[in-house]
């Protein structure tokens, strides 16, 4: 029989890189979940992608047990890379921090495919494409 | 003690979204989205909460993040206009999952956790109070080894645990039967936990708690001393990185145990061993965590390390 789920915690971490220091600590120690613990799994599971922000999902059961799904780093943290900028425009629409090409989006599309609500790349690309321009960045020759 | 203000705010599925950009806006990666189901409907509620540190710039920062979640309630998340604040701090978070950890038994090993008064002392009973460090011996890895360990280990061993953390395996060896046992770990939380935990099951004469690992100069290893058994249940990258010196920690025949490794790297780790002599002599898979044993072979073994000292 399937456990019976307590909750879902989202969590936005670093690669490899977690700490019990907040968000940790906190959101999964309420609910009885040992969270050194947590840790060293996440880190262990995410070291080959150190450097990148990989966000996670983690379920807890009823009985304290959890188990958690990683997933692919947030569209605006592969664009930022991608143009070289260390963040996005506040005003998009006056102001442009930087520029990525076509084929940087579509790599970026590649990555983010699993998680996106695209039926093909082409598709994927075109939200991607959104994000890019709201974070003040121009695409291509555009 | 360091302390957090946290800001948590109730909404919807779809406006979460939304008000997590906003508070990562002001508390960078501390911010937390749970979802859960609403116990009066059908519907799914998340409840979003920031977590800023206390400090000179708290106020600021606290005006300016409740100023933001003001005017987004405004535009119709009605419930970010009250946010729900509290302090927390780290003894909170780290002492509400000791209510959930209950004794256990790992073949013949029963572990306990330090403050419960209904196990008796015994033999067979490891106490442990993990504090800040990795090891309840209730995680898979930890218990993959133990019962490793007890398939392995033989009376009047001597044992050697790289990455003791709590020192969980490092006790359960000296109540298995083992002559003496070493335990090394880099991190002094572990090291400290660790003491606390051997002195708490009255094994301070068996197993001696030290800072360091086998390849630095803070190690206290003396390299005269080989051991029959040796258990790392770390990392694979650490495994990978340690390979040599962990063989040559070994005594002819002696056993290794390679605890905590992920089922995708388990094939590097195996070959790894198997190219410097080390006989594969058992594995166990469990959730994603693969545990394996291997043999110091008494002939090929030796001559490789001894060729890897002169050359």
């Amino acid at each position: 029989m399937a456990k019976k789920v307590l909750t879902v915690v989202k969590l936005q971490l670093s690669a490899g890189e977690a700490t019990v220091a907040p968000p940790v600590g906190p959101s999964l120690g309420q609910h009885g979940v040992n969270s050194v613990q947590f840790c060293k799994e996440y880190n262990e599971r995410t070291r080959a992608q150190q450097g990148s922000i990989i966000p996670v999902e983690v379920t807890i059961f009823a009985d304290r047990s959890y188990s958690f799904i990683t997933k692919t780093p947030p569209t605006s943290d592969l664009l930022r890379k991608a143009a070289g900028v260390e963040k996005g425009s506040g005003t998009p629409r006056n102001e442009i921090v930087g520029s990525v090409s076509r084929s940087q989006l579509r790599q970026i599309a590649e990555v983010k495919m699993p998680d996106l609500n695209a039926m093909d790349v082409e598709a994927a690309e075109k939200v991607v494409a959104g994000t890019a321009r709201s974070m003040g960045l121009r695409i291509g020759s555009e | 003690m360091m302390r957090w203000l946290e800001v948590a705010v109730e909404a919807t599925p779809d406006s979460a979204e939304d008000i997590r950009l906003i508070m990562a806006k002001w508390a960078g990666s501390a911010v937390a989205v749970e979802e859960r189901a609403d116990e009066h409907s059908v519907d799914r509620v998340c409840r979003l909460t920031a977590y800023l540190p206390d400090g000179e710039r708290l106020a600021a920062t606290r005006h300016d993040l409740l100023n933001a979640l003001w005017h987004i309630g405004s535009l119709g998340v009605k419930s970010a206009r009250t946010p729900i604040e509290r302090w927390t701090d780290e003894s909170e978070w780290h002492s509400k999952w000791k209510a959930f950890f209950k004794p256990a038994r790992v073949g013949r090993i029963l572990l306990a956790p330090a403050w419960d008064d209904s196990v008796e002392n015994g033999d067979s009973v490891v106490r442990i109070d993990p504090g800040m460090a990795f090891g309840t011996g209730l995680h898979v890895t930890t218990r993959q080894s133990l019962l490793a360990m007890q398939d392995r280990l033989s009376q009047g061993d001597e044992v050697l645990d790289l990455g003791t953390g709590s020192g969980v395996l490092a006790i359960a060896a000296a109540r298995l039967g083992a002559g003496s046992v070493k335990a090394l770990d880099n991190d002094l939380t572990a090291v400290e936990a660790a003491r606390a935990n051997v002195t708490l099951n009255g094994l301070k004469d068996v197993v001696t708690v030290s800072r360091g690992s086998l390849d630095r100069g803070t190690s206290e290893r003396d390299y005269t001393t080989r051991f029959d058994l040796l258990v790392a249940n770390i990392v694979a990258a650490v495994h990978l990185q340690l390979a040599g010196a962990m063989i040559d920690a070994l005594k002819l025949g002696g056993t290794l145990i390679l605890g905590g490794i992920t089922q995708p790297r388990e094939t590097e780790v195996a070959a790894a061993f198997a190219d410097r002599a080390m006989q594969l002599v058992d594995s166990t898979h469990d959730g994603g965590w693969v545990c394996l044993t291997f043999q110091n072979d008494a002939d090929g073994g030796r001559r490789g390390v001894s060729c890897t000292k002169n050359g």
